[in-house]
């Protein structure tokens, strides 16, 4: 979610320290690892929006840069997990709005189901559905000019 | 065209394992005849793939002892109120113990006492160090306990 093992550390540290100073107000309405995750994934939004005010790279500078990485990137998808990939694919994700982010890793990373997500995030199915999508619409658009999808 | 812009903003959910068996099946045929919506979900894949490829989680073998530590350093700082936090876990096990006593009390009918509660939940403690709480549970046990889901 956060990109890099000091964050995620850290992040997961303070989570667990919030949690632990919340216990007396977990009402188990929801279960005790929904209760946890929205801890966790409400943390991890804190970091990625002090992230985007601090923002580093601009689309077109990222894209001007290491536009032949990207696209070796994504002609090679199996190469992502090597770990002089895993920078360019933090900066990427970094470009989409925090939210955005999250809600992908929920699904994607967390495999969580629909109702899942709803329950961590806190809102509607339908409004799960709507944020996916144009989460993933937002990642497309962003690389379809490196992906050769151009008409899609 | 009607039935193209339906799949297009089902897949997604089609792509998630999320819709109906019914409502998938409609998707994926629709798919097969449709290159655009092929590619769309060849995007997908390429995504979770490349994005979100998950990597083995490394939390040092001292995560949980940074987390106590931070833990203990807060209760330093702040002043937990008396009877709070600290009563939950006894009174409940106090309730505990008192259930299983009646379950068994009637055999003799002999008068008991609060350590005789006690004593017959197994718990082997006093009872004022129950009551009282002078023995407030450690912060582990709290934090072992609510993420067993206990």
């Amino acid at each position: 979610m956060l990109g890099n093992p000091a964050d995620a550390d850290e992040a997961a540290q303070e989570a667990f320290v919030k949690a632990f100073r919340a216990i007396n107000a977990f009402e188990s309405r929801s279960g005790f690892s929904t209760w946890l995750h929205r801890i966790a994934a409400n943390e991890c939004l804190d970091v990625l929006r002090r992230r985007a005010r601090e923002k580093l790279d601009s689309w077109d500078a990222l894209t001007e840069l290491e536009g032949s990485r990207l696209e070796r990137l994504l002609a090679e998808p199996d190469a992502a997990g090597a770990s002089e990939t895993s920078d360019l694919i933090d900066r990427i994700l970094s470009q989409l709005p925090p939210d955005y982010r999250l809600i992908l890793a929920l699904r994607e990373l967390r495999g969580f189901s629909y109702e899942e997500i709803a329950e961590v995030l806190e809102c509607s199915l339908d409004s799960v559905k709507a944020r996916l999508r144009r989460a993933r619409q937002e990642l497309q658009k962003k690389l379809r000019h490196f992906s050769g999808s151009k008409d899609v | 065209m009607r039935e193209h812009d339906e799949a297009v903003s089902r897949l997604g959910e089609f792509y998630d394992g999320q819709l109906a068996q019914a409502e998938a099946e409609a998707c994926r045929l629709h798919i097969e005849s449709c290159p655009q919506c092929r590619a769309s979900i060849k995007e997908f894949e390429r995504i979770s793939t490349v994005f979100f490829t998950v990597k083995e989680g490394t939390s040092g073998e001292d995560f949980v002892q940074k987390v106590m530590a931070r833990i203990e350093t807060d209760s330093d700082r702040l002043e937990e109120p008396v009877g709070s936090a600290w009563l939950r876990l006894p009174v409940f096990a106090l309730a505990m113990a008192a259930a299983a006593f009646l379950l068994i009390a009637n055999v003799d009918n002999e008068p008991f006492t609060l350590d005789d509660l006690l004593l017959a939940g197994n718990s082997g403690a006093s009872h004022e160090s129950w009551v009282l709480g002078a023995q407030p549970p450690d912060a582990d046990d709290i934090l072992t306990s609510a993420l067993e889901g206990r």
